[in-house]
């Protein structure tokens, strides 16, 4: 997927989703993410199906873990390292792809 | 909290499964292996114990950690305490699929001195009328309560297996509340396989329809499981399951075929993917007595044919389905039962996607419209 760029994922990587992908819900509010390219599916539960939303517009790690402090209470201290599980898995399945660099958000923290 | 569907198999041969008695001290009508019923005058073939050990010894290298001992009745076997004490002794996790009524105190402790037994005994009802019904032989109810209560004796709680069918219904909470009177720790219930005496079952319209099935399932995992503290497994499909039910914190993982990391060792000797080389010769790849283990899990050209096509050459509906590599077509020995081939779909999702009752949110894209367009003609 990121073949021309080849980024590494980091906090600051823009993340959005793979636009062939198609995200199923179902009734318990758990959701399946299929990627025709490899026919692969993968089962999402409603904490990871919030992440995927965030993605749809395009997103990186850190904005995610704001958003999620924001949204919820009770977060674990962890919950970057959590985010990152996810979204590496999304990555690794070809469900998400790494878009480039933010670098106005990584000069803004500086 | 999350899982995919598409993880790299392994072929690791994890587990032999040892059907030890060609002859079983019950004759259920559901059963699927349809051994013959052994009494005081007839016998019937069973496992060597050199057989069963030299098995053993080949498999562990190959990384065999569990062992399921089932039939016919493995309590029938005439060596059982040796090979219970062989198990143990070589660090295996014990598996046992038993109907109880030979479970005398004797055995259970022996049982209970393997690694992690897991047992499961069967009912199928919470009466002696409708156990005995479907199990043929008359006083096999109580014997297998008694087995049970001495499982529970020596610390282990064993899982209850119920074959759901239309006269035993009527007993699925009853039975429930049986269980947990006398300790059990889960029930499961099982559909009838439409394979050996099952086929006759079906054939003559003594099972129950997909649609009442699902009903019953439902009802099963969403109300009945809330009153009580029992673990209650109704055995279908992925595809008919719930996400949470299969990978939430509490959820009990999928029912994957898992022929690509067990081997089947028939009471004869020979070996099959697991009990189907009973009716299937061509799914028998050899025999223990004279074959290695390892050459034929490495080498046999089922085998290799099954690993080169595991991910990609399902048909009909398991082609077209969402938890294919979750789930593997469910059983593939019952898929090549019915059809002689390792790719066609299993039954009970066929019949479902043909009367409009697969879940769609299961469906790959394209197959959503064909069940639409199915359940309109
Ligand atoms: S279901 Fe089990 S107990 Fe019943 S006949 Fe078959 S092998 Fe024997
Ligand atoms: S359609 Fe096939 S792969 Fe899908 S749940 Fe049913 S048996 Fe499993």
């Amino acid at each position: 997927m990121n073949k021309e760029h080849d980024y590494k994922l980091n906090n600051y990587s823009s993340i959005g989703i793979n636009p062939e992908v198609s995200l199923q819900m179902e009734q318990d509010n758990w959701g399946l993410l299929y990627n025709p390219a490899n026919d692969s599916t993968m089962g999402i539960n409603p904490e990871s199906i919030f992440l995927w939303k965030q993605l749809e517009t395009g997103t990186t790690i850190k904005h995610l873990t704001c958003k999620i402090k924001e949204t919820y209470t009770g977060v674990p201290y962890d919950i970057e390292e959590k985010i990152t599980e996810v979204i590496n898995n999304f990555i690794n399945g070809g469900f998400a792809i790494i878009q480039g660099e933010d670098n106005t958000e990584q000069r803004g923290e500086i | 909290m999350i899982e995919t569907t598409s993880k790299a198999p392994e072929y690791i041969l994890s587990q032999i499964y040892y059907y030890l008695t060609a002859g079983c001290n019950l004759a259920c009508r559901h059963c699927w292996l349809s051994p013959r019923l052994q009494d005081s005058t007839h016998s019937y073939d069973v496992l060597p114990l050199n057989i069963l050990k030299s098995t053993i010894e080949q498999a562990k290298p190959m990384g065999l950690t569990t062992v399921k001992l089932t039939g016919g009745e493995p309590l029938m076997h005439p060596h059982i305490h040796d090979i219970l004490n062989f198990i143990r002794e070589q660090g295996l996790i014990l598996n046992l699929e038993t109907n109880g009524v030979l479970c005398t105190s004797k055995e259970a402790a022996a049982i209970a001195s393997c690694i992690n037994p897991f047992v499961s005994v069967s009912l199928d009802g919470a009466t002696i009328e409708t156990h005995e019904k479907n199990r043929g032989i008359k006083g096999c109810f109580s014997k297998a309560i008694e087995g049970i209560l001495n499982l529970v004796e020596v610390g282990i709680h064993p899982q209850i297996i119920m074959t759901l069918l239309p006269h035993n219904i009527s007993e699925i909470e009853p039975l429930v509340h049986l269980a947990e009177l006398i300790g059990a720790d889960s029930v499961k219930f099982n559909i009838v396989q439409p394979t050996g005496r099952g086929r006759t079952l079906d054939s003559e319209g003594e099972t129950l329809s997909i649609d009442r099935l699902l009903t019953l399932g439902k009802w099963i995992t969403g109300t009945l499981s809330h009153s009580t503290p029992l673990i209650l497994h109704f055995d279908v499909p992925s595809a008919f399951r719930s996400m949470s039910e299969i990978y939430g914190e509490t959820g009990m993982g999928c029912s994957i075929c898992s022929v690509t990391q067990i081997m089947g060792v028939l009471a004869d000797g020979s070996y099959s993917f697991c009990g189907i080389g009973m009716h299937v010769p061509e799914l028998v790849f050899g025999h223990a007595a004279t074959d290695s283990l390892s050459d034929i899990w490495h080498h046999h050209p089922v085998l290799k044919e099954l690993r080169e096509g595991i991910n990609t050459n399902f048909e009909g509906i398991c082609g077209s389905c969402h938890m294919k590599r979750a789930c593997a077509g469910y059983c593939i020995a019952q898929n090549y039962y019915r059809s002689r081939s390792l790719w066609k779909p299993f039954w009970f999702c066929e019949e479902a996607y043909k009367n409009g009752l697969f879940p769609p949110s299961r469906l790959l894209p394209g197959a959503i419209t064909a069940q639409i367009s199915n359940r309109k003609n």
